[in-house]
């Protein structure tokens, strides 16, 4: 099974709101997607998965839908 | 002289007389426009206590000294007045290209006095002014006048005009310039509404020349180069890329902000606007992120597409705030509010106090001209067109959601989101603690512009290196309260206060030392960061000077009730704004200002700011 991650961060290599499907990192840490994504973790405000807020220590399951938040500012 | 004109142009419409002063490059140099411009003629020329609706209010139109440059960010321009809505000073600022083309017309600025004795337009023509009449213009709305004028002056003319909102003194009236780009809060339309002045129609004339066009030309190429790594959401989706993080973060205001995520947040967000409804895109002269959007004309939703797109104040506005899941409505709510010339934001807000007083049963289809109202109903389209033309229940509506709460009575003034008279942005000071304190001390009442979005600053990287060239170096959490954070307010919001008197963009992510280079380049001064941070804190004790004159009390620099309620549930559930801790940060803020505990700014401050000519107003 793999695991959703959907991306709304401010990085032009992602278009905003891309979901992107990542496999085999079940019972790895949230910390380790950032960091396979190559996704700084101080660019990304928020953490979801399956709509709950979780941190950097979360470990991954698999069916997770995860989604990654850039801080939001306001205009 | 460059980069600006050293011309204002002055219009008393009950004597029809016009001139032109000069006030020389130390004005230009110590207010630098917009803004700090308007509240000094506000402040020289204004008797205190005056009906912002009658003719001894001034309606003052400044560009700044950045404004038309070629770099990004520069097509922007002030509004300023006593404000209708909140007793108090009051000014917005729009994009597009009116402010560039007022200044290649020949003016940094427009004060408009007295009252015309029948409706009527200005025409500035490459330096040379007239007093047009307006009859055939008046009662329409801004599509019509805009295509009039079109056909009559050709299609060269960039307008600023009200819609009937304003022409009925509706109190948050706007300013609409060429049907898309919109003075939009404190009430500024019904302001030149009571002057009988339909419309600023600019065209022709030769920019001011550059100081060093190479230098600017330099400078400019870094934001075409980069913008799209730097501003990347906002490129894609224009201001709603912020609508999906808001609603996690459980911040999207909903059902009148009594709850901060909304379930049909998908359905209204930025990805669900393109893939339906988006033609393309637009933007302001000169700038590549183009975060505004057009609309595709579709017959079966009635959307004319002429209006361009909602933007996420309005989206929250009339959406989750109302409780609507449904963009065709939001976007025909978008649509009504340009054509008829009212500000979203207050519009929305002042909806969606009336649905909750429908839901508490403070009001009834009895009261509201046979509506039956509530959360998620469509029919709060028929509310926008009742609140232009003040028709029935709608001429309550048109004094904002504090007056009709004292109208409605019992406790109906604790669900009116306000603050100082403005209906609240849809920013949520649950979610950003120190966005609240921004709100309550805000000059001209709620206002999200000239503020702090806590969560850009909770972590080390690119808004927190900004403030690092000010001297400002520490992350702090979105939900802290504190001394601390008014600090991180007075450094966070620096970009945006000053943004109001260059007058630029603060969506173009300049740094402080660009933006020096950018004023050395287009003037020829020797400004650095430090004469910036000048120009901003001038801006805040002019405003505070003119609200002070006018009567304002500590007390008023408050937030409403709502936030000290704790959310019932969601991602924020149990979370609110302790007023006890608002109240130490503000007292923090003022103190850090070189205010009194009372908020009021000392002699010595003003000195220091070189505006010593205040020292009566703050010594009573």
């Amino acid at each position: 099974m793999s695991i959703r991650v959907r991306l709304y961060l401010e990085d032009f290599r992602f278009s905003h709101g891309q979901e992107i499907l990542v496999h085999h990192m079940e019972k790895q840490s949230m910390a380790q997607l950032l960091n396979f994504l190559e996704i700084p973790a101080n660019t990304v405000w928020l953490i979801t998965a399956n709509d709950q807020h979780v941190d950097l220590t979360y470990l991954l399951q698999s069916g997770d839908a995860i989604a990654l938040y850039a801080p939001v500012g306001g205009g | 002289m460059h980069g600006y004109n050293g011309k204002i142009l002055r219009v008393n419409l009950t004597s029809k007389a016009i001139s032109i002063e000069n006030p020389g490059e130390e004005f230009y140099r110590k207010y630098f426009g917009g803004r700090n411009l308007i509240a000094y003629y506000l402040l020289k020329e204004l008797e205190p206590g005056i009906d912002p609706l009658g003719p001894k209010n001034k309606l003052i139109f400044a560009t700044g000294v950045l404004t038309g440059g070629p770099f990004a960010g520069s097509a922007r321009h002030s509004i300023g007045a006593k404000s209708p809505l909140t007793g108090y000073y009051g000014d917005g600022e729009a994009g597009g290209s009116w402010g560039w083309a007022l200044k290649k017309a020949g003016f940094d600025a427009i004060i408009v006095e007295g009252k015309a004795v029948c409706p009527v337009y200005l025409l500035i023509d490459s330096g040379e002014v007239e007093i047009k009449d307006a009859a055939g213009l008046w009662g329409k709305t801004t599509g019509a006048v805009q295509k009039k004028l079109q056909q009559h002056l050709g299609t060269e003319i960039h307008v600023a005009q009200i819609g009937p909102a304003g022409e009925n003194l509706v109190k948050y009236a706007s300013i609409i310039h060429d049907l898309n780009h919109v003075v939009g809060r404190t009430g500024m339309g019904a302001v030149m509404g009571s002057k009988n002045l339909k419309a600023v129609v600019v065209k022709g004339g030769k920019f001011p020349e550059f100081h060093d066009a190479e230098a600017l030309k330099k400078v400019a190429s870094y934001m075409t180069s980069n913008y799209k790594k730097l501003a990347a959401p906002v490129v894609e989706f224009g201001t709603l890329n912020v609508l999906p993080g808001l609603n996690a973060g459980g911040g999207l205001p909903t059902r009148n902000f009594q709850e901060g995520a909304f379930d049909g947040a998908d359905k209204i967000s930025g990805i669900a606007l393109h893939e339906r409804f988006v033609s393309g895109k637009d933007g302001c002269y000169r700038c590549p992120i183009a975060c505004k959007r057009k609309i595709a004309r579709n017959e079966d939703l009635t959307l004319e597409g002429e209006y361009g797109g909602p933007e996420y104040e309005t989206v929250a506005a009339f959406g989750s705030n109302c409780g609507i899941d449904s963009l065709p409505i939001i976007i025909k709510a978008h649509e009504l509010c340009n054509s008829l010339g009212l500000d979203t934001i207050s519009t929305g807000v002042t909806i969606s106090f009336v649905l909750e007083c429908f839901e508490r049963g403070l009001l009834s289809a009895a009261n509201c001209d046979g509506l039956e109202l509530q959360f998620g109903n469509h029919s709060i389209l028929e509310l926008i067109p009742k609140i232009a033309y003040r028709e029935g229940f709608g001429n309550l509506m048109a004094e904002g959601s504090r007056s009709l709460a004292k109208h409605i009575g019992n406790d109906a003034l604790a669900f009116a989101v306000q603050i100082k008279g403005q209906e609240v942005p849809l920013h949520e000071p649950r979610l950003k603690q120190g966005l609240g304190l921004g709100y309550a001390v805000s000059p001209t009442g709620a206002d999200h512009t000239q503020n702090l979005h806590d969560p850009m600053y909770e972590k080390e990287g690119g808004p927190l290196n900004q403030l690092k060239a000010l001297g400002y170096y520490e992350p702090l959490p979105a939900r802290e309260l504190s001394p601390r954070k008014a600090r991180l307010f007075i450094y966070g919001s620096a970009y945006r206060y000053l943004a109001n008197c260059l007058v630029t963009c603060f969506f173009v992510p300049w740094q402080f030392n660009q933006l020096s280079e950018i004023v050395r380049s287009m003037t020829g001064w020797n400004t650095t960061a430090f004469e910036l941070m000048k120009i901003m804190e001038r801006s805040i004790n002019l405003t505070r000077c003119f609200n002070l004159r006018e009567g304002l009390e500590a007390s008023e620099d408050d937030i409403c009730s709502r936030f000290a309620e704790p959310f019932k549930n969601g991602p924020l559930a149990g979370v609110n704004v302790d007023p006890e801790k608002l109240a130490g940060s503000k007292l923090a803020y003022y103190r850090m200002m070189g205010w009194t505990d009372s908020g009021i700014p000392t002699p010595e401050k003003l000195l220091e700011l070189g505006l010593e000519w205040l020292e009566p107003v703050v010594r009573g």
